[in-house]
């Protein structure tokens, strides 16, 4: 699933990140990498941004709609 | 005395500018990357006897080519002439830090490796051996908490004591792909020149990993056809061996060593469950709160700047009061003239850009900002644009000739562009003052209420408008939300400073000869050609007295200064100004002046920032959107 689908507050694990290499490296370079274990702390309103934490390296981010549809995670509890 | 030249180098929210306005302070200068709008930040920092010049690169989070603050400061770190880099790196991130830290590592300068944040490290619970990752990365390693200004000596002793060797690591390409580096590395060798042989293993490393283009360094196009060839056979020698693209090979390995490295060097005391940044951010990002309190930042900092503003006011303004004369003459109007543009310039700094500005770097200190941009993400998506545009259009609020400059901060030219377009619209701490005072004598406070709040409806639309015209498909924003800090005051003290010497330097001068132009024409009675030109307009469509001509058309120089030309081409003060205008007309001009051309620095800003044909949008634009508006405004007052 995508991390669009994936319920606030579980604990999932990163299995891919589509897109091209400008939004790939983007979030590779930020500290989002394949294999981390995040999670969705809360979305905002109406469909909104979602605001994320890589548990993994302890970075948060703001991770717009578009981009929440291209990272692949499972659940991992 | 020789003076060194240092780089800081280091990811967005490592606490980089912190470090650098430990050193430099008051004393830095604002410069343009040559040729491009990505700023630089430099100072001298003085040590005994010594003098260093003190770069502060933009914050990036790899030497990738990606925005336009990445691909200047990898050309500055590959081109330019400098001796020391400083890589600093946020403690409690560890692992993303040193990837950058392994890039650095190869670009063949003595570097000191900084570990910021180890108070934030602690209270992560997290334990880093400095000693033993000054082994592994063959550096030295210096911990250092730089809002308390700790590990700044030691810093300094380090790079006096001990003889920076010029480090090369390459451990993060083992075996195979070390060996396709180095066969792109020796056609690099005949075809471009670095000081040291280290450089050559980071360009091919990364025209291999697909993070350079080989082509944008390189012009011989023998060179660039043997270097083709071998990408093209490297390339396919790692696919066939991880069955991965090279590209992702040459990152994951980087991604891999920093994991390896973290875990040699750091201890996990207890994990702390509890952090205070989280339970403020159940709070602050909060789905329904988050908003609520957003709306009392928002008027919160209105109140507090106007109410201090107007507190303060008359104490800057006053003295010129009594150097003001009344003999005629064009010498002494073009005194009086000088006098306005200078009283106009520190009736608006001191008393209302000062304290917005003092407010905004806070915010920004504090990391509201990025947390205010993540809110109104939905809200800019729905417009075409993303939560980063909010940055400058709060900063607009202030002066938007910083708003402008702020407009850096979005990657893409475009939204860049569209941002640059809305800022104008968001009025200036100069308007508010002709919307307050209109308001407050005349029309009524609701009036400045509704107009602030109408104000937000008409920039939405605006950019949605826009954005129809230039679709393009933007994923969406990603935007790292740091952990709260607790501000420091010399840190927002500077950085104000920073926001208003843009102001003094820039928009004040135009002010003052601005001024000196109107007292000219003053002067010479050229205001009633003027305003017989632009009757059709004033009067014919706004429905408002011909003498507000020159008004309007100085207004561009000027706009607090309308609010004072209209009491001098209406011949009256401000309080009687409802005896010579109806309400209609002095509501039709207060939104014609909020919304109409931008002033003269801000376009020069925007011409700066990007070129005359922006700049020219920007001024048909707005007198279209302010006419429009004004023209709505008279239609409604003669309905009601």
């Amino acid at each position: 699933m995508t991390l669009f689908d994936a319920r606030p507050g579980k604990l999932l694990r990163v299995l891919q990140i589509q897109g091209g290499r400008g939004v790939r490296d983007r979030l590779f370079s930020m500290g989002l990498n394949i294999g981390d274990y995040i999670k969705v702390i809360q979305v905002a309103p109406f469909r909104g941004t979602f605001f994320v934490e890589n548990l993994t390296n302890g970075s948060k981010f703001a991770l717009g709609r578009g981009i929440a549809l291209k990272i692949i995670v499972e659940y991992a509890e | 005395m020789s003076e060194k030249r240092i780089v800081l180098v280091g990811q967005p929210n490592c606490g980089k500018s912190t470090l650098f306005n430990h050193l430099v302070g008051f004393k830095s200068r604002i410069s343009n990357l040559p040729g491009t709008t990505v700023k630089l930040e430099k100072g001298t920092f003085k040590r005994g006897n010594k003098i260093y010049e003190i770069v502060d690169l933009p914050g990036i989070y790899s030497l990738t080519q990606g925005d336009e603050a990445e691909n200047r400061t990898l050309e500055y770190l590959l081109k330019e002439d400098y001796d020391i880099i400083i890589n600093i790196l946020d403690a409690s991130m560890l692992s993303r830090g040193l990837e950058l830290t392994l890039q650095v590592l190869k670009l063949g300068k003595p570097t000191v490796v900084v570990l910021n944040m180890m108070d934030e490290a602690q209270r992560k619970g997290i334990d880093i051996d400095t000693k033993r990752l000054s082994k592994i990365l063959k550096v030295p390693v210096v911990p250092a908490i730089a809002t308390h200004g700790t590990g700044i000596k030691e810093l300094f002793d380090t790079i006096e004591t001990q003889g920076l060797s010029i480090p090369c690591f390459l451990d993060d390409l083992p075996g195979n792909i070390y060996k396709e580096v180095e066969k792109v590395k020796n056609i690099l060798t005949g075809c471009m020149s670095f000081p040291s042989e280290c450089a050559y293993y980071f360009f091919a490393a990364k025209i291999l990993g697909k993070e350079l283009v080989g082509s944008d360094f390189i012009k011989d196009r023998t060179c660039l056809e043997n270097l083709d060839k071998q990408i093209g056979m490297s390339s396919n020698a790692l696919k066939q061996e991880f069955s991965m693209e090279s590209s992702d090979v040459i990152h994951a390995l980087r991604h891999h060593t920093s994991m390896a490295i973290q875990e040699k060097v750091i201890t996990l005391k207890r994990k702390r469950k509890y952090s205070i940044s989280d339970s403020i951010d159940k709070v602050v990002m909060h789905p329904v709160f988050g908003y609520i309190i957003m709306a009392i930042v928002y008027l919160g900092f209105f109140y507090l700047t106007f109410k201090i503003g107007s507190l303060i006011e008359g104490y800057f303004t006053k003295p010129f009061d009594l150097l003001y004369t009344q003999k005629h003459g064009l010498l002494y109007s073009l005194w009086n003239a000088t006098l306005d543009g200078l009283s106009g310039g520190i009736g608006i700094v001191f008393p209302y850009l000062i304290p917005l500005m003092f407010f905004i770097s806070i915010l920004e200190d504090i990391g509201y900002i990025p947390r205010a941009a993540y809110l109104m993400d939905t809200l800019m998506h729905k417009m075409g644009l993303h939560g980063k545009s909010v940055v400058p259009l709060i900063l607009g609020y202030g002066c938007n000739v910083p708003a402008i400059t702020a407009t850096r901060i979005i990657e893409e030219e475009r939204n860049r562009v569209l941002t640059a377009l809305l800022v104008p619209f968001i009025p200036c701490s100069a308007r508010i003052t002709v919307l307050l005072a209109i308001s407050d004598k005349l029309l009524g406070p609701w009036f400045a209420a509704i107009i602030l709040i109408l104000n937000l409806f008409v920039v939405g639309i605006i950019g949605k408008i826009l954005t129809l015209f230039n679709k393009e498909y933007s994923p969406g924003i990603v935007l790292e939300i740091p952990s709260y800090k607790i501000p420091s005051l010399k840190i927002a003290l500077s950085k104000t400073w920073l926001h208003a010497k843009e102001f003094l330097f820039v928009a004040w001068p135009m002010l003052i000869a601005g001024s000196m132009l109107l007292g000219v024409a003053q002067f010479y009675g050229i205001e009633a050609i003027i305003n017989n030109i632009f009757k059709p307009f004033t009067q014919g469509i706004l429905g408002l007295p011909h003498q507000v001509g020159t008004t309007l058309l100085f207004g561009i120089l000027r706009k607090e200064l309308t609010l004072i030309m209209l009491q001098t081409a209406m011949h009256t003060k401000l309080s009687q100004l409802g005896s010579v205008m109806s309400n209609a007309q002095l509501a039709t001009f207060v939104v014609f002046i909020i919304f109409y051309i931008p002033c003269l620095a801000t376009l020069a800003a925007i011409y700066k920032e990007f070129n005359k044909k922006i700049m020219f949008y920007s001024i048909l634009l707005s007198t279209s959107v302010a006419t429009l508006l004004a023209f709505l405004t008279r239609l409604l007052y003669a309905w009601l």
